[in-house]
């Protein structure tokens, strides 16, 4: 059989050895392509069915009435940056003018609240005394208490007290307000009167302030009360919508399983199965009726917000000692115009909601694409919107390049143009070397050390406020990682495309009397150009498809950068597509929306780097000789 | 053929006598407690193999339906959408109170917040609430630390803390109680929840809520506590059984529980 197989010309399954041996190697590279294309079919498939059933959950949306409470939640989230601005402005100004008066009255709180622990059975003992009006006995309680006292105020540490540090420069306060404890008197209860002066002093003080902070306080108490009454309505309707789904199979299992049971057992199964309602249309339209009929009381509420958030920033004083107060009392009245804008449109929005008002499936790509929020396992409705994962994904790769670009083309350059041949013995492989530490090494790296360094030294005086960091986890530390991976990769490239320039060109030059340095910048790199395009390219491609060091380094804080700090962007916590796909993975069942989302991420990734390689095989093709 | 079906015998015989019990779900009762009684109860004797992963309660229903477990871990109590895919295959969920967790609202220790009520850490994790001196606090703006999605700790927290409203867009998600307590613990502005058991490191500090601290004795009245489970398919039979009685029931157990931060059951 052997010998036969091996004489040329013998034929084995219609094709000779020369036909064999071409097959195998022509079947390993036709299973490459065949598992390709296998699993560009799947990622395809598995995410455009994202699209009808988002579609569904947005009319589920609508129906449920939870698309009406949504604009009012939208509301109530815009005035809630005025009441923590308020607040924010008024402790501001309360700490600058009334530091110490604020301090003496936390403090004496805190000490009575010490006192009334620690103290309890022996303050009940005094009161029995006094009311049995038996002289012995109240001096002995009245002894005991004291000898309390006497120990507690001994023991006790004012940084513990004063725990926000308002007295720390004020020791006779403290002292004071020792002595006072002493003397403190559980059944009287009376205040020393220095607390009591304080107190007066900063309520005085404060008074028109503190009024215009409670009017804007309580501007959104009427919205608040209504969102929290509708949400737990329309949460019910969508949640008794999607049990119903699986009323049928339930039945089904119900009675499947009575079959097997006996007597009493199987009635009790029977008559569970008989009260499983199965029809064709959840009936949206009665139970969404509590809000149709809301949406006066909402216009009520929207009105009195407006009056009284009016009135309250109206009252705002303007002469403020805090810098800071009068900053954020700044910005409120810049933001007020706004915000009533939004208001109204937003009531409109309300008003105009009907539940069975048509959903366009184009709404269900856009909200995906251009949605800016990503909310998921959420209470409410879940939300996946692109945005702020492609966004961070971006920047994070912007950080990286910005520091590897420069790094690795400057690297190339030397080893390849200017090095003697010892350097490039040591150069090369090292930087090569990178490429073997593996990312969930960098990722710890950056955890446990990086993190901490990069904040410590952001606090040194000459970093702007805005670039000082605050979170450990950041898009700076990731991207300074991942800048890390790409130098090997970008370095190796921009080699091979320097050393594919001809020998004669840089003969040329230097022949002309030109230096080293003028034939590298004006002769070298010009013409490898392309290449060194081509290699950045592939860096973005190879960065931003990196998954490990994101998920643990980035932060993971899944909201659009602010932009308002400009700059200071590279230093928030931010989430990428890789590192979401990593991270709720394993919480995902299959054939699920949130299943379909994450393909769809993976999709859009994919997609990404596809388009990276082809740009940068097309930016060789187009410009290179080399 | 013969050798086929004699391997195959050989396999599914070998599969039975091996005893292995794979338990998955929850971080909360997966990173500690379990682990810690599985070698006290190996200790005692018994021989079974274990197989842990914890990778977040919702995991414990998604293995228990593909059958890849016998006990799924949970920090919270099963949804109704996870119940209804078991019914809708005939099968029955069946619960077990493993124990109490307290979920402990921690700051930086130079913080000098001692105290929040239920109100204030619905603000703060809703992102209502952005500034530390909006809560009595010195200047600074609030870093919230939270766990992420996957993590039962993280339903539970909505459930009893944040009146179900979703959490602010600014809050961090993090892996685990571990991370949370090392960051928290890096960041002078920083807040968190993590299990008791995590809330006892360096530079971190347990705060009171609604004025009552985070002790065991304190279960009842503290108001963010919760109780942790196991779920099995059916009531429990065999090796499983005889590990859950022990783990539920016994002194060991219960010493194990105490030691690693959790409240047993009594």
């Amino acid at each position: 059989m052997v010998k036969h197989f091996q004489r040329r010309g013998r034929k084995f399954f219609g094709l000779d050895k020369q036909g064999w041996i071409k097959g195998f190697f022509g079947s390993n590279a036709g299973i490459s392509i065949v598992v390709l294309f296998l699993i560009c079919f799947f990622l395809v498939v598995e995410a455009f069915r994202f699209f009808p059933a988002h579609h569904e959950g947005l009319k589920v949306y609508r129906k449920s009435g939870q698309e009406f409470v949504g604009h009012i939640m939208e509301q109530v989230d815009g005035y809630q940056e005025f009441v923590s601005f308020t607040n924010q402005a008024y402790f501001s100004e309360y700490d600058e003018r009334f530091g110490k008066e604020r301090g003496i009255k936390d403090s004496w709180e805190a000490l009575l609240g010490e006192i009334e622990d620690g103290g309890e059975d022996l303050a009940e003992a005094l009161e029995d005394a006094r009311d049995e009006e038996d002289e012995a006995a109240i001096a002995e309680a009245e002894s005991d208490y004291h000898a309390f006292l006497v120990d507690l105020t001994s023991e006790v540490e004012q940084e513990s007290i004063d725990s926000f540090g308002r007295l720390k420069n004020q020791p006779e306060v403290w002292a004071a307000l020792l002595e006072a404890a002493l003397t403190y008197d559980p059944v009287e209860e009376e205040i020393p009167a220095f607390v009591a002066e304080a107190v007066r002093l900063q309520s005085e003080g404060m008074r028109s302030f503190a009024q215009a902070k409670d009017d804007i306080a309580s501007a959104g108490t009427g919205l608040k009360d209504l969102r929290s009454k509708l949400t737990t309505i329309t949460s019910q309707i969508a949640k008794d919508a999607e049990n119903e789904k699986s009323n049928e199979a339930r039945k089904f299992a119900i009675l499947e399983g009575a079959e097997k049971l006996e007597g009493k057992e199987k009635e009790e199964a029977l008559a569970e199965a008989q009260l499983i309602i199965i029809r064709d249309e959840f009936p949206y339209g009665e139970r969404v009726k509590p809000l149709s009929d809301s949406k006066e009381n909402h216009q009520e509420a929207v009105k009195t917000l407006r009056e009284k958030l009016t009135r309250g920033i109206a009252n705002l004083p303007g002469d403020l000692s805090s810098a800071k107060a009068s900053e954020l009392v700044e910005e409120i009245k810049k933001g007020r115009d706004r915000y009533l804008k939004n208001l109204d449109r937003s009531l409109r929005q309300a008003s105009e909601w009907e539940s069975d008002e048509r959903v366009d499936f184009g709404e269900s790509i856009a909200k995906f694409f251009f949605g800016n929020k990503w909310i998921t396992n959420s209470s409410w409705t879940d939300v996946y919107g692109l945005l702020p994962l492609l966004t961070g994904s971006v920047l994070i790769s912007c950080i990286a390049l910005f520091f590897a670009v420069p790094i690795s083309i400057g690297a190339a350059i030397y080893v390849n143009r200017l090095a003697t041949q010892r350097e490039q013995t040591l150069i090369k492989p090292s930087i090569e070397m990178i490429q073997a530490i593996p990312s969930i090494v960098l990722g710890f790296f950056g955890i446990m050390i990086l993190g901490e360094h990069l904040q410590q030294w952001s606090q040194a005086s000459w970093v702007p406020e805005f670039l000082q960091i605050k979170d450990r986890l950041n898009a700076f530390n990731a991207g300074l990682l991942l800048a890390l991976m790409a130098v090997p990769t970008i370095f190796t490239l921009c080699e091979d495309a320097l050393n594919n320039v001809p020998k004669s060109y840089s003969e040329a030059s230097l022949a002309l009397g030109a230096s080293k340095l003028q034939t590298v910048v004006r002769v070298i790199v010009p013409t490898a150009i392309s290449g060194i395009l081509a290699a950045v390219l592939l860096g973005l491609g190879r960065v931003i498809g990196e998954t490990m060091v994101v998920l643990l380094v980035a932060g993971n804080r899944i909201s659009m950068p602010d932009w308002g700090t400009g700059l200071g962007i590279m230093v928030q916590p931010t989430h990428t597509m890789t590192g979401i796909i990593a991270q709720e993975m394993p919480e995902v069942g299959p054939g699920t929306l949130h299943y379909r989302a994450l393909f769809l991420v993976g999709l859009v990734l994919f997609s990404i780097s596809l388009s990276i390689n082809i740009a940068a095989q097309k930016i060789i093709k187009r410009l290179g000789h080399a | 053929m013969k050798y086929t079906a004699l391997a195959l015998g050989a396999l599914i015989t070998g599969a039975t006598f091996a005893e292995k019990l794979v338990i998955k779900g929850s971080d909360t009762l997966g990173a500690k407690m379990v682990p810690q009684l599985k070698d006290a109860y190996l200790a005692a004797g018994n021989k079974t193999d274990f197989e842990i992963a914890a990778e977040g309660s919702s995991q414990a229903f998604t293995a228990l339906e593909a059958g890849t477990a016998q006990i799924g871990m949970s920090s919270r109590d099963v949804k109704e959408t996870e119940k209804n895919k078991f019914i809708a295959k005939g099968e029955k969920l069946v619960e077990h109170v493993a124990g109490w967790d307290m979920i402990a609202i921690v700051t930086n220790d130079k913080n000098g917040i001692r105290n929040l009520t239920l109100k204030q850490i619905e603000g703060i994790f809703t992102g209502d609430i952005k500034n530390w001196s909006e809560v009595g606090g010195k200047d600074g703006e609030i870093s919230i630390y939270t766990r992420n999605t996957a993590s039962g700790t993280y339903k539970t927290f909505q459930k009893l803390a944040m009146a179900k409203r979703d959490y602010g867009q600014k809050t961090q998600k993090l892996a685990g109680n571990e991370q949370i307590a090392t960051e928290v613990a890096g960041n002078v502005n920083g807040i968190g929840y993590v299990g008791l058991a995590y809330a006892d490191k360096d530079g971190l500090r347990g705060i009171k809520v609604e004025g009552v601290s985070p002790k065991p004795k304190k279960k009842a009245e503290y108001p963010l506590s919760r109780k942790l489970y196991y779920y099995t398919v059916g009531e429990p039979t065999g090796e499983t059984k005889k590990f859950l009685d022990w783990a539920i029931k016994s002194d060991d157990a219960k010493k194990v529980i105490e030691k690693v931060g959790f409240i047993p059951v009594d």
